[in-house]
């Protein structure tokens, strides 16, 4: 004996009735050529995805059965074909997995195995997500750090510049300006070196070094752009 | 001259930003059937096959969803089964 599953879609503008006698009238059918019914579920009414003879809506109804060899498939497909109120057939053999599937399902073990499986799913993905927060987050921080090093340069580099300035202005003589700038700034030795050296040398070594940290502050505009797609990629990547 | 400064200067910090960091440490795929024990796909089950559909109602790639190719196999007839009895979508936009 071999078990098979027939699916089929009833018209559902029909009286409640009609649609009862259709079922019973391929269980009779079935029946008649000595198959051995094994259940009768009716899924319901369900949104079809595309029309079906201007149909929006169908029945869905399945019956599994067991039957010694095919044949019957055949017989049933051609009163399938010739009603009026069938939309759509399908008829499948099963195998053992396919078998106790059913069964499972009759007896509601694949409901709780399903949400069980979801729930298992959903807590991996918290736990993904919690990791992926925790990177972006140091991330972030180290990103910060950088950015506030690389001002700090830059501050210190201007300061050296308008010291330079002040040189090649001819106040590097008297050198009282310079020494009050250089308390503030904290970074008093390599200011006064500068200072000291004569000022077309002075200029030399001060311009790369400005450069420099020009290109510093720019990439680091960039890379906090940069941040901003990496969040949306990872946001659309939970989508996916 | 900002311009040109600008395509003088990529440094590999920058690149290393381009794209998402999180798709080189990816973690394994894995085939779900066999993990679970699944041993047989319900084709009147549209909500689970939704998963191995892409928005326009195709079948996606073993290489994306992980399968292993006994189970792809079983996942197509699977899919195509709903689509002929309308749980699934032959063609579809924004399916998802």
């Amino acid at each position: 004996m071999r078990q098979y599953e027939t699916t089929f879609i009833v018209v559902p503008a029909l009286p409640d009735g009609e649609i009862k006698k259709a079922v019973k009238n391929y269980k009779d059918i079935l029946e008649k050529e000595g198959c051995e019914i094994v259940h009768v579920d009716e899924i319901g009414l369900r949104q079809l995805t595309y029309p079906i003879k201007r149909h929006n809506s169908g029945i869905y109804f399945t019956i599994e059965y067991k039957s010694e060899n095919g044949e019957i498939i055949d017989k049933m497909e051609l009163v399938f074909r010739r009603d009026e109120r069938i939309l759509r057939f399908l008829s499948v053999r099963l195998d053992k997995f396919g078998v106790k599937y059913n069964e499972d399902k009759r007896s509601g073990v694949i409901d709780k195995r399903k949400n069980d499986l979801a729930a298992e799913r959903a807590k991996e993905r918290a736990e993904q997500e919690a990791s992926n927060k925790e990177k972006r987050a140091t991330n972030r921080k180290s990103q910060k750090k950088k950015s506030a090093e690389r001002a700090k340069a830059k501050e210190d580099a201007a300061l050296a510049k308008a010291k330079v300035t002040d040189a090649e202005a001819g106040i590097a003589k008297t050198v009282e300006v310079p020494a009050d700038v250089a308390k503030t700034v904290e970074v008093p030795a390599d200011v006064a070196k500068t200072v000291e050296v004569p000022a077309d040398v002075a200029k030399a070594t001060a311009e790369p070094v400005v450069e420099t940290v020009d290109t510093a502050v720019d990439v680091a505009e960039e890379v906090s752009l940069d941040g901003d797609i990496l969040g949306d990629l990872t946001d659309s990547d939970k989508k996916g | 001259m900002a311009v040109q400064k600008r395509s003088g200067r990529t440094s590999r910090e920058d690149i290393k930003f381009l794209s998402n960091p999180n798709i080189g440490n990816n973690r394994k795929k894995y085939c779900r059937f066999r993990k679970y024990g699944i041993k047989h796909i319900d084709y009147k089950d549209p909500d689970f096959l939704l998963q191995f559909i892409n928005e326009q109602g195709k079948l996606l790639p073993r290489r994306i969803t992980g399968n292993s190719l006994k189970f792809q196999r079983k996942i197509a007839t699977a899919v195509k089964r709903a689509r002929h009895l309308a749980m699934l979508p032959y063609v579809a936009d924004l399916l998802k």
